[in-house]
């Protein structure tokens, strides 16, 4: 986020795309309730009718995948009707003629019958967005789980640079994390091209530089990203995977796929607090691990927040933490790192990593500290790109709609968007296994339309097979008003009806993320 | 900001315009009990146990329900006013009529004592305002009124999210966590303890308290003013805890037996040579890039690093992701 | 318009507030966002009904002075809030309203019928069966008549409901062009939504708790605009002076029940004997049985012991023996004692207090209680004192302010002795 979750009270007017705020992020959205219940405008862009966007000034209801025909519409109306924020175009940022080229390309008109919404509405939504000073942009998995992921955010950070709504409380582009620690674990290195603290591999200083800190040649040869990984499953370039605290079988799209990568595999590491499915099948060693609950350290939250994790209770059995275990392995194979000591840790990543330097245990004890903090005299960072863009000129980039890797056609006519709910998580280990959690939502189910619903002729909470190309599963209807005709949409969170045994092998063509959000099915009885 | 000037106990206090009495005594260091305060809700001023003398005032005024102007003067104390406070603190402890009726609600998280019940409204005007969820309501007159589930329904029939904030809100132990109820230990003389942390579900990274008694969690709670949350939580922070004591965790090492193909139980000093081993002997058949480590965004930021590092240190190669997308 | 003539004129609803002191302040309010009237006939307090009697007889007269009102202060919205019992009444206005738009005194939409929230497990109630409130007296009708339970089928709002009122939440446009828009709103069914700002609140789909006061509903009323609240008979009384009729605040009407020959609503000077409004207008007691005790002015003045049958009725003079005029609603007993009386008045409080403060909450049980039990036992710690100075400093409303009152009428004229437990 370049703004902070408090200062989202502030907002005057907040465009949500993407984002199931209430029910992925509830805390987060009580802040948008509030600046709601004061009056801010709201302009949600999302398929499904939302608690946010049945009480949105606009909701913009769009065909799944279309988000930038829409976003260069907005564009274009900002720009045609002279609402965008010339100073700031002209001093902050750069590409400007080309990207008004490109969204000239989508006239409203044309975005509205590609998207599917009214044009009024995309001509309301720019005005209001346009009109009001403290305007920010809040999206998740909605906007990235597309194979035009990075080009989905592209255009959101186009909209605020052409109005100049970044840089202050309340304004800015705001991906919503989905995970208590994905902030975190970008920032800690944990990417094929980024070594601690986003400090390139390619960068041979920055090599250098750990390097001699960790006694080791850093190998100049970029990484895998997750979706290569899987690839190399299936060319065994991968031999060895070690998988810590993930169920790729599950959480992976195209499961069927997975399961044929996985088999070639010579050795599958899994650490973990529960025997998750992946090991159970393919594992060769499985080290029980601790939750959080169970040990020292710190999370990152979504506005880059670095917070003490501290230890509540004993881990149990012989299970130990993921620090002991990975600092065991490490001495198992002729590295002694020593103690392993959570603090240690974070004091040799913070040095290494000038936007983390001023951070330490010792001053977050109380309460938290964002980065960027260069030094310990620092406050921390509430919102970036203060007065300018960080990297000098925003870039703006010219844009044109990518179609997704499959749509429906008369073979698998409903197009399948997936998602969370309030009550679980992910793979659900964790919520399904709350006994008041599981009975508020004990199974899978899909949200269908009344209309299609009908011309299927489904009822209700009937059973029925979802299938796509790659495999099907059973789950239960639920005709809901949320889902526009044409689109049916599940939650992620149950594995006999694992929706990925759906999805598609489509990923964004830059960075690999896998377009969870679509594939075309069709729904019949069992 | 504008701000106000009034005096208290004859004492001058500057406040800023919008503030309240309660706020310009909190300033001074006077701390007045309150019951259907919540700094995060708008004043209700129904407990009456922070009335206040003002000047001009037919009657005292609720410190939290008055808006500070300038020229106020103000008295905390006095014989009067002290003997109304502490009649009122006694007519709270009085148990009324409605107690002896309850309802009962197949939900598994949240319970409701009438007997602790003291109508402060907190925990429906935090359904409204905050949650805006209206899933609570205040239902019946005088002594008679209580709260219950709007429409009388469970809550698992109604708009709430089962977030618990009414819980969390509540100053007495009226609205109660039933899986906290069934957790606890009365005969148990184990350490209990509260553990401040945050939250491991989304992203948001709620600032919470895990209250154990020994080993085992037995609530899950958050302060107001404390983290990114403000005392908020949703259902999956507050309640989904019990998969930490869960049985199902795993307590040893395990190694798939290679003829039987089962995952059997075994040391640590076994399975972490037979992974280094395996790690090795890759390594040195196929290259280190042969070899891919998949962290967890679940992980603690030290979790993770050492991850990497021992990938690119030891191993010596950048395969390194986790399922981070966003 | 000049409203003189008004100054001497009081409320009549039973705070006796001065009626051209409200009506300039509403007059002075911002008027940005437009102004409201409301004519509160919700008529809940124990032993009245002249305002039912009012649009009975004088419905035309009313709305004409609400009329007077609204140009006086410029408002461009009206609402009578009407005592949901009162269908009759409610059929009266709707035709008055009809003939007035017909005679281009108020704007075409007048007329409509909302529907006020009520508490919820006790839904308003449009039919009182036919049941007259007059034709009732004695004790089990302070309970019946207050509580309202006791009659008709829940009722379903008959598509009235108050999201129906949320759709106006401010005067539009052609509202202010189209004129003086009056229409009726039927109450909540509780003895609260009498009190101006439950009122208000419960007019707002909310439910009916009075407000902090200040801000006042003079300039925060209805939807927050500025909103003169006065009773019905204020009107009457206000049109009667305005039109020249009348002079000098110098009658009111009074209800007369209970135990007497002739219960019904007499017009008659203010300062007139209880014991001449019995014998000359009411025709005397019943049976000539002898009179335990009295309410000058509606349960919440408290009950007088017959010795005062002869004191003048009117503020000045009955404040002098710890009461007052009230809503000029006599009540004559002959069979119940003053401690059975005012059981009753207090365990009344007790069911009607809205239950948002503490001291009227559970104050007004207690002392239900207290009086209840044939020991007077006192089981509090503190006393009997300290918890009527707690109720009548403490509350939020007028309610809790004058329950106490209850309790100190049977010590000062009836030799109540208090006890102590401890």
């Amino acid at each position: 986020m370049t703004n902070s979750i408090a200062e989202i009270e502030q907002s005057e007017c907040m465009l949500v795309v993407g984002s199931n705020t209430t029910e992925a992020h509830p805390v987060l959205a009580l802040r948008m309730k509030k600046a709601m219940r004061g009056g801010a405008k709201l302009l949600v862009v999302d398929p499904r009718k939302t608690w946010l966007a049945e009480r949105a000034d606009v909701h913009l209801q769009i065909k799944p995948g279309t988000d930038i025909p829409l976003m260069n519409a907005i564009a274009n109306v900002i720009i045609s009707e002279d609402l965008h924020n010339k100073q700031y175009v002209e001093s902050l940022t750069e590409g400007f003629d080309e990207m008004k080229l490109a969204a000239a390309e989508w006239p409203v008109e044309r975005a509205a019958a590609t998207c599917e919404v009214d044009a009024g509405d995309i001509r309301k939504a720019a005005r209001l967005y346009a009109a009001y000073k403290h305007a920010g942009i809040y999206y998740t998995l909605g906007i990235t789980e597309h194979v035009c992921g990075v080009d989905n955010v592209r255009s959101l950070s186009n909209l605020a640079l052409i109005t100049g709504h970044l840089g202050y409380e309340a304004t800015g582009v705001n991906p919503l994390r989905g995970q208590n620690n994905v902030q975190g674990c970008n920032d800690m290195g944990n990417n094929p091209v980024y070594l601690p603290g986003y400090q390139e591999v390619a960068d041979g200083a920055a090599r250098e530089k750990f390097s001699a800190a960790w006694g080791q040649q850093v190998s100049e040869i970029p990484g895998r990203r997750l979706d290569q990984m899987l690839d190399g499953l299936h060319d065994e370039s991968i031999k060895a995977f070690f998988v810590m605290g993930e169920d790729p079988i599950v959480s992976e799209p195209n499961v069927e796929h997975v399961h044929v990568g996985f088999k070639k595999l010579e050795l599958l590491i899994s650490q973990d607090i529960f025997l998750n499915e992946t090991a159970k099948i393919y594992a060769d060693v499985v080290f029980p691990a601790t939750c959080f609950a169970e040990k020292e350290g710190t999370f990152t939250n979504s506005e880059r927040r670095v917070q003490r994790v501290r230890k509540a209770v004993d881990a149990p059995g012989e299970a130990r933490t993921d620090l002991q275990i990975i600092f065991d392995l490490a001495k198992e194979l002729g590295h002694d790192w020593g103690k392993a000591q959570p603090s240690k840790v974070w004091d040799e990543f913070a040095r290494l990593s000038p936007n983390f330097s001023g951070i330490n245990y010792a001053r977050i004890e109380e309460s938290g500290i964002q980065w960027p903090c260069p030094d310990v005299s620092h406050p921390g960072t509430k919102f970036l790109h203060e007065g300018a863009p960080i990297r000098g000129k925003g870039r703006l980039y010219p844009l044109d709609h990518i179609k997704p890797w499959e749509e429906a056609d008369d073979d698998y006519p409903l197009t399948l968007s997936t998602g969370r709910t309030l009550y679980h998580y992910n793979a659900a280990t964790q919520t399904l296994r709350n006994e008041g959690h599981r009975e508020k939502q004990p199974k899978s189910f899909v949200e269908i339309s009344a209309e299609d619903a009908r011309e299927l002729n489904i009822a209700d909470k009937e059973e029925i097979v979802v299938q796509s190309r790659r495999g099907s599963i059973v789950s239960w209807a639920k005709v809901s008003e949320k889902v526009r005709k044409g689109v049916i949409w599940m939650p992620m969170h149950y594995a006999e009806a694992s929706v990925n045994i759906l999805t598609g092998d489509g990923k964004d063509l830059k960075v690999g993320t896998p377009e969870y959000k679509l594939c075309a099915v069709r729904l019949h009885k069992p | 900001m504008p701000t106000n000037t009034l005096t208290i106990n004859g004492e001058q206090v500057a406040v800023l315009q919008g503030e309240s009495l309660l706020d310009a005594c909190a300033k001074m260091g006077i701390s007045l009990l309150t019951a259907c305060h919540d700094n995060r809700l708008e004043a209700y001023g129904g407990c009456r146990t922070c009335l206040v003398d003002l000047d001009g005032a037919p009657r005292p005024v609720p410190a939290c329900k008055t808006l500070t102007s300038a020229g106020m003067v103000v008295s905390t104390s006095g014989e009067q006013l002290e003997t109304v406070r502490a009649t009122i603190d006694e007519m709270l402890e009085c148990i009324p009529a409605a107690a002896l009726e309850t309802w009962t609600d197949a939900n598994r998280f949240i319970g409701y004592d009438p007997q602790q019940c003291i109508m402060c409204d907190r925990c429906v005007r935090y359904c409204d305002e905050i949650m805006q969820c209206n899933a609570l309501e205040h239902v019946g007159q005088g002594v008679d009124a209580f709260i219950q589930p709007t429409q009388g329904d469970s809550f698992l029939d109604t708009s709430c999210e089962l977030c618990g904030g009414c819980i969390g809100t509540c100053p007495t132990d009226a609205l109660y966590s039933k899986q906290s109820l069934k957790v606890f230990n009365e005969q148990s003389d184990a350490v209990l303890s509260s553990t401040r942390t945050v939250c491991n579900y989304c992203g948001v990274g709620c600032v919470i308290d895990i209250e154990s008694q020994g080993n085992n969690v037995i609530d899950i709670d958050a302060q107001t003013g404390v983290g990114p949350n403000d005392g908020h939580l949703c259902s999956k922070g507050r309640f989904a805890w019990q998969f930490i004591n869960h049985p199902q965790r795993l307590t040893k090492p395990l190694v798939r037996n290679t003829e039987s193909g089962e995952l059997e139980e075994t040391s640590w000093q076994n399975a972490l040579s037979i992974a280094a081993t395996k790690m090795l002997d890759i390594k040195q058949r196929h290259g280190a890039d042969s070899l891919a480590f998949l962290a967890s965004s679940r992980c603690t930021n030290e979790d993770v690093y050492a991850l990497q590092k021992l990938a690119r240190a030891i191993i010596g190669t950048n395969n390194v992701h986790s399922c981070a997308a966003t | 318009m000049d409203i003189d003539c008004l100054d001497s004129l009081r409320g009549c609803g039973g705070a006796g507030f001065p009626t051209s002191f409200k009506w300039n302040a509403v007059r002075d309010a911002n008027a940005d966002f437009g102004k409201v009237i409301i004519c509160n006939a919700d008529e809940g307090e124990p032993g009245t009904f002249k305002d039912g009697w009012l649009f009975d007889n004088h419905c035309a007269a009313v709305i004409d002075g609400i009329r007077h009102a609204a140009e006086y202060v410029n408002a461009q919205r009206g609402f009578i809030y009407l005592r949901p019992e009162y269908s009759a009444q409610r059929e009266l206005i709707s035709a008055a309203i009809q003939q007035m738009v017909s005679d281009n005194k108020l704007a075409p939409q007048s007329g409509r019928i909302f529907q006020a929230n009520g508490f919820p497990g006790r839904p308003a109630q449009l039919d009182n069966g036919g049941l007259s409130i007059v034709e009732l007296s004695s004790l089990d009708w302070f309970v019946e008549h207050g509580s309202h339970d006791l009659v008709g089928e829940t009722q379903q709002s008959g598509g009235l409901a108050h999201d129906a009122m949320l759709q106006y939440p401010l005067p539009q446009n052609e509202d202010i062009e189209a004129g003086f828009c009056l229409d009726i709103c039927l109450g909540g069914g509780a003895y609260i939504c009498g009190e101006e700002t439950a009122m208000i609140e419960s007019m707002e789909g909310k439910r009916p708790q009075p407000r902090h006061k200040p801000p006042f509903p003079t300039t925060n009323g209805l939807w927050g605009l500025p909103t003169l609240v006065n009773n019905v008979e204020t009107f009457w009384w206000a049109e009667r002076m305005i039109s020249g009729e009348w002079q000098q605040d110098a009658e009111r009407l009074f209800s007369i029940s209970g135990a007497v020959n002739k219960p019904g609503v007499y017009q008659a000077p203010i300062g007139i004997t209880a014991r001449q409004l019995i014998n000359d207008y009411a025709g005397g007691v019943k049976d000539a049985a002898e009179i335990s005790c009295w309410i000058p002015g509606g349960a919440a003045t408290g009950v007088l012991p017959p010795t005062l049958l002869d004191c003048e009725m009117s503020t000045e003079v009955l404040r002098e023996h710890g009461t007052t005029l009230g809503t000029a609603a006599l009540v004559v007993f002959t069979e119940e004692s003053a401690l059975e009386v005012s059981t009753k008045i207090m365990q009344f409080f007790a069911q009607e207090s809205c239950s948002q403060c503490t001291p009227c909450r559970i104050g007004c049980a207690e002392f239900a209680d207290y009086l209840a039990d044939e020991k007077h036992n006192w089981p509090h710690r503190g006393s009997i004192d300290d918890w009527l100075q707690a109720m009548q400093l403490g509350s939020i409303c007028g309610l809790g302010f004058t329950a106490p009152l209850i309790i100190h009428q049977l010590q000062k004229h009836f030799n109540f002795e208090v006890q102590h437990a401890n």
